[in-house]
């Protein structure tokens, strides 16, 4: 098998286990802050809802960017890039891949050392260990890195089968 | 260092490189060249996320799709067709005030616009309603959906500004409304140029029976809104509530989605709802480089030796806000500029509600302004017309709404208005 089918295969398979840890992340939120409010009408306030439901939200924040990601859903101004011949835009499209694989990098070794940094601290009601929360930054610019392969890669061999142009959510 | 942060950010944008990552690739390149530690980008992209007030973000976004997917905007668009549809050219009125019930429910322009699209182009066209007209109308309509409350850029920009997510709810009412007036005389005047068919007979009863069928949606506002204002609870909660309302409804009152089909909209939400908030997260590191350097501060100093009329500056700002609004997105746009501008509003002494509304209604104009203008795609994925040819239609809607953005801007000045 050739490499560039391994980064494909991946991608993918990340991409749909993070499809899942995005949805619970979401259920989860929606859980704890229903809770909040039946819980602060009929019997006494909860003290770890508003934390855990904000840490929620981190982490469905940086899982679903990487889905956001890999279906090129992320916001970018495409009108200029589009109006080149198609040979410039693609070496466009390979070099804004590239620089946000340069991002990605940065952020999982500045991620990874931020977790060490805070290696002892607890969160104040759940008494989470804080590196578990800051863990999904680098954990999503991990994915997003690989991601940003198999795009490149994808740019400059498209008739690869399996490629995530057109991808949708299912 | 202004300069290196903004030509790169600029040129990394035109690149086609992600707003969010332009934003964060901008920001490292001056924190390299100042020689601070880049510890500092990943700290501030979990604090600017890890924020209880934008919660309501995610689930306004969803409470939005899953009630434009069901069957609410339906109910919705025959109550207003009940009670407009009998007049001439009565559709378009339906249009717009679907549109301006949907913004009660929705926080974002683009559901907005797909909720009274889907339901209502087939009518529009079977009554042979002029498709241009009929799509860009729609479309326009659409921009209601962030005036109105629940609002997503009125939460970003709260947050953003520290404002209350609350009162900026309240004074998006007559804006939205005025928006929704202006548009609908605009639609009445082409109704009777183009002679368009009357709908069916006015019948009390009629309006009756809709309003019921449409009272679960219609009660969705009302309990959210409520709710806000009396205090009784936060926005983040109120966007919650809304979300358990619309499955409930769906679930169960309408019955019109299955399980699978929920689990899907929840996915694409996530989505739609991690987009802007990465870009919130990695604005963060931009805006500590803003702060830390005092370059707002420094910017209105320049704006104000030049001028401090307010009438003036606010002016400028608009049109700012407008031309930017053309080539962004909605979001990404408030959260570059808002952050830019509010020194210089504080200093010419412009409540920061009343600057939020500008804000947000100038960017809802964006929605229908191409390039980037994510009303008109989606009125033209349902219709199946070109943008060219609903960008010409909209000319009239267009300056109609920026006539209510300019009485916006400038009418609060002079008569107090802002609550």
């Amino acid at each position: 098998m050739n490499i560039i089918l391994i980064i494909q295969k991946v991608s993918h398979k990340i991409d749909s286990v993070i499809k899942y840890m995005t949805f619970l992340t979401i259920i989860g939120m929606i859980t704890a802050i229903t809770m909040q409010i039946v819980f602060r009408v009929f019997f006494n306030a909860l003290s770890w809802s508003e934390e855990a439901a904000r840490y929620l939200l981190v982490w469905s924040t940086f899982l679903g960017a990487t889905m956001a990601y890999r279906r090129g859903m992320h916001i970018a101004v495409t009108f200029i890039v589009e109006a080149f011949p198609a040979g410039t835009r693609k070496i466009l499209q390979i070099l804004s891949h590239f620089l946000a694989a340069v991002f990605f990098i940065i952020i999982v070794y500045y991620g990874i050392r931020y977790m060490q940094m805070q290696a002892i601290q607890v969160s104040a009601s759940l008494r989470l260990p804080m590196k578990y929360v800051y863990a999904v930054i680098p954990f999503s610019a991990i994915v997003m890195g690989i991601h940003s392969v198999n795009k490149i890669l994808e740019v400059i061999f498209p008739s690869q089968p399996g490629n995530t142009a057109g991808e949708e959510v299912s | 260092m202004t300069l290196v942060l903004f030509a790169s950010f600029f040129l990394l944008l035109l690149l086609g490189v992600p707003v969010a990552i332009a934003i964060a690739l901008s920001s490292i390149t001056v924190l390299i060249r100042e020689g601070i530690p880049l510890l500092i980008v990943t700290q501030r992209m979990f604090a600017g996320t890890d924020s209880f007030a934008l919660i309501a973000v995610p689930f306004f976004i969803l409470a939005g799709d899953l009630m434009a997917k069901g069957k609410v905007s339906e109910k919705l668009v025959d109550f207003a067709d009940s009670i407009f549809g009998f007049l001439k050219g009565g559709l378009s009125i339906v249009a717009v005030l679907a549109g301006m019930f949907f913004a009660a429910i929705s926080g974002s322009g683009a559901a907005t616009t797909a909720a009274v699209g889907t339901t209502l182009v087939p009518e529009l066209k079977r009554k042979g309603y002029n498709e241009a007209s009929s799509a860009s109308l729609i479309a326009a309509s659409g921009t209601i959906g962030v005036v109105i409350p629940p609002s997503v850029p009125m939460i970003l920009y709260a947050v953003i500004a520290d404002q209350s997510v609350a009162r900026l709810f309240l004074n998006g009412f007559l804006p939205g409304t005025l928006m929704g007036i202006t548009l609908i005389i605009i639609a009445i005047n082409q109704a009777y140029r183009r002679n368009y068919p009357k709908g069916a007979e006015f019948s009390i009863k009629n309006i009756f029976k809709t309003f019921i069928d449409a009272l679960w949606g219609l009660l969705t506002p009302v309990i959210i809104l409520g709710g806000i204002f009396t205090g009784y609870f936060t926005p983040s909660e109120a966007a919650v509530i809304a979300v358990n309302w619309s499955l409930i409804v769906s679930l169960f009152i309408y019955r019109d989605m299955k399980l699978k089909e929920i689990v899907k909209i929840i996915s694409r939400s996530a989505m739609t709802m991690s987009v802007i908030m990465f870009i919130i997260a990695t604005s963060a590191i931009m805006s500590w480089i803003l702060a830390n350097w005092n370059i707002p501060s420094i910017i209105a100093a320049g704006v104000l030796s030049l001028s401090s009329n307010p009438y003036i500056i606010l002016f400028l700002i608009t049109l700012i806000i407008l031309v930017t609004g053309v080539f962004m997105e909605t979001a990404s746009a408030l959260i570059i500029l808002t952050p830019v501008f509010l020194p210089l509003i504080n200093q010419i002494g412009v409540d920061l509600i009343h600057f939020g509304l500008i804000m947000v209604v100038g960017l809802s104009i964006g929605m229908i302004t191409p390039p980037v203008a994510i009303n008109l795609y989606v009125a033209s994925t349902i219709t199946g017309l070109s943008i060219e040819k609903i960008t010409r239609a909209i000319l009239p809607f267009l300056l109609g709404l920026l006539t209510v953005l300019f009485l916006l801007v400038y009418l609060p000045l002079m008569i107090p208005m802002i609550f």
